[in-house]
């Protein structure tokens, strides 16, 4: 409590994390951004955030930045099992007990990888961190094409062919449009003194082997 | 269809996640550009659900009312203004807009369309380094709707602010000492900076400043011929031949809203002829106290009697405000005033004429007539039963008390 920036930073962070556990994994971007039964991602971030300050420092083992990304992300499961109880995922096997079923206020599923940084909370707070950098830097430095370009692929999950719709270009000019944009943010964000880089990947970092892999 | 791999890997990427395609590779990239396209992957696998377009509520906000509340004191350093601060000021200033302190460690002012943002800078002036001016700028740029920014001095007692339009910070002039030149807003404490951005923004607001539930529509005609206004509210249209609603209201105090207005206050106590020059209600300025109108543009005959204090006058378009306003400034000024009395002569009117009685900070009376005739105008001054002249009257003005005369019309 003591350090402000810090704990603006660990509660942006947590709040990121519950927006991509609640809606991360939905296929429709489009889908309402509210849970049933009126809880809103900013109820869980309370309740993750009062977790967060009421835990014990004696019995921390790792740093107040891990222990918020799996308080958030526990918070936010919790809030989705809530909202999702008595409803079972289509893929869902008839025998598989209902206690397991997390899924999102969409039904369908998102092929995503596995995270592999999921098991790693201080790995998986610094990414974050890396993206609401982006994030802030495409606010401040987009114009508004580009803003909406890559707001609208690089959160929303939206595709290009529905932006190319939206701003009268075609699917490629879109894509490209992103990719760029992309890696200027990422050049720009270098730059930042928020930016956190220690555990960025480098050639000779043990990155994990592509999930999914050729078909 | 691209030469760069990287690209190419990562709009692969994208139609995978559209699921147009089975997920790439990265085999094929050399070591370089391997790392570079598993980073920017990775990136929009954890974006993924992120609001771009959300705001976080503030820690403040989110312990607010939990047991955790207590924390609150602490979460800002003491001794200098903090946003707390700033939203609490800004909260006491009118009770329809809404101060919220945002995540980013701003306050969030609106009212309708009036949307402000308030930044702390830890300084005993608001002034707006080129620092200050780029966060500004970015307050600016994140939110279109944002009409003005306030730069609030957190270390100066009664926190003073420099408003700014989005217009003041694109670019700059500079002054040959370096310092940065724009025509700004006075720098104000920042409940004044925060009023006069709400009164500046109320024309537009028909309900601003007005409670129409509790103020009262005077009728001009009513006042004129001294009887008790009648009791509708929904604007006299009767009122002046061919002309819209008008009411007048006097208030006591500048900063009274019409919801504290008495109809008592709208009729002056009469001041018997003795003035004793005991007058606490107004010890620096002048007071019109009668103004009376005939053949002036709208109006044929009219008589205001005012009261203490600041006196509104509130009506439609065209009805005639501003006339009434230069009518004032000729009976007082003649032609010093700029006023074209002869085009404002009413068509048809037997007569233009202009009285106004001026109520002295001594409490003497000086009552001024102007009229316009054939060639010219007359004056007919009158204090302490003695004529003044056009040149014994511009003397007067020259006085500072007199020339506060001219404000407080």
């Amino acid at each position: 409590v003591a350090d402000r920036a810090r704990l603006d930073k660990i509660t942006d962070n947590m709040y990121a994390q519950i927006h991509r556990v609640l809606h991360g994994r939905t296929r429709d971007p489009g889908a309402e951004r509210a849970l049933s039964g009126g809880e809103s991602a900013e109820d869980v971030l309370q309740d993750a955030l009062i977790a967060l300050l009421e835990y014990d420092p004696a019995n921390l083992r790792t740093t107040w930045e891990a222990l918020s990304v799996g308080i958030a992300r526990k918070k936010a499961f919790a809030a989705l099992r809530r909202a999702t109880k008595g409803r079972r995922s289509g893929r869902t096997a008839a025998e598989d007990p209902d206690d397991v079923t997390v899924v999102s206020i969409d039904v369908a599923h998102v092929d995503l990888p596995d995270e592999s940084d999921e098991a790693d909370p201080e790995r998986a707070f610094e990414r974050a961190q890396q993206q609401l950098v982006l994030l802030r830097l495409a606010r401040e430095r987009l114009n508004d094409r580009e803003r909406q370009v890559f707001f609208g692929i690089h959160f929303e999950g939206l595709t290009r062919a529905t932006l190319a719709a939206d701003l009268g270009l075609t699917s490629q000019a879109v894509g490209q449009m992103y990719v760029r944009v992309l890696r200027y943010l990422y050049t720009a964000a270098r730059d930042d003194p928020m930016f956190p880089t220690t555990n960025a990947p480098t050639p000779n970092a043990p990155t994990p082997p592509t999930k999914g892999g050729p078909p | 269809v691209t030469d760069d791999p990287v690209q190419a890997v990562v709009l692969a990427f994208l139609d995978h996640l559209e699921g147009l395609a089975p997920r790439p590779t990265l085999d094929h990239l050399e070591p370089d550009d391997r790392a570079r396209a598993q980073e920017l992957l990775d990136g929009l696998v954890v974006a993924r659900g992120i609001d771009p377009r959300a705001s976080r509520p503030s820690v403040e906000s989110l312990l607010m009312g939990t047991p955790l509340s207590g924390l609150l004191p602490a979460l800002n350093p003491v001794g200098n203004a903090d946003v707390t601060t700033v939203a609490r000021v800004l909260a006491g200033v009118d009770p329809r807009a809404r101060a919220e302190i945002r995540p980013d460690g701003t306050v969030a002012y609106s009212y309708l369309d009036l949307h402000a943002r308030f930044l702390l800078v830890p300084t005993e002036n608001p002034l707006v380094s080129e620092q200050v001016r780029t966060q500004v700028r970015a307050l600016f740029e994140a939110d279109p709707d944002t009409s003005r920014v306030g730069v609030v001095a957190a270390g100066s007692h009664d926190l003073v602010t420099q408003l700014l339009a989005a217009d003041e910070v694109g670019h700059s002039i500079t002054t040959p000492r370096g310092e940065p030149h724009t025509r700004w807003e006075p720098t104000l404490p920042l409940a004044l900076a925060a009023r006069r951005m709400l009164e500046q923004s109320a024309p537009e607001w028909p309900s601003f400043d007005f409670d129409q539930a509790h103020s009262e529509p005077l009728d001009l005609t009513a006042v004129a011929g001294r009887g008790r206004p009648p009791r509708h509210r929904t604007g006299s249209r009767a009122l002046l031949p061919g002309r819209q609603a008008a009411g007048v209201q006097g208030t006591g105090r500048p900063r009274a809203t019409v919801r504290g207005t008495r109809r008592a206050r709208l009729h002056p106590r009469r001041r018997s002829g003795s003035h004793d020059g005991d007058h606490p209600h107004h010890p620096g300025g002048s007071m019109i106290r009668r103004l009376h109108l005939q053949g002036w543009r709208a109006f044929d005959d009219l008589t205001l009697e005012l009261s203490d204090g600041l006196t509104f006058v509130v009506a439609e378009n065209g009805v005639g405000k501003t006339s009434l306003v230069q009518a004032a400034a000729w009976g007082l000024y003649g032609g010093l005033s700029n006023v074209d009395a002869r085009a404002a002569a009413r068509v048809g009117a037997a007569r233009t004429r202009v009285e106004v009685d001026l109520e002295l900070p001594d409490g003497r009376l000086l009552a001024i007539a102007r009229e316009v005739v054939e060639r010219g105008e007359t004056l007919s001054a009158e204090l302490d039963g003695g004529q003044l002249d056009e040149a014994g009257l511009a003397a007067y003005w020259r006085r500072p008390s007199a020339r506060r005369a001219s404000s407080s019309a």
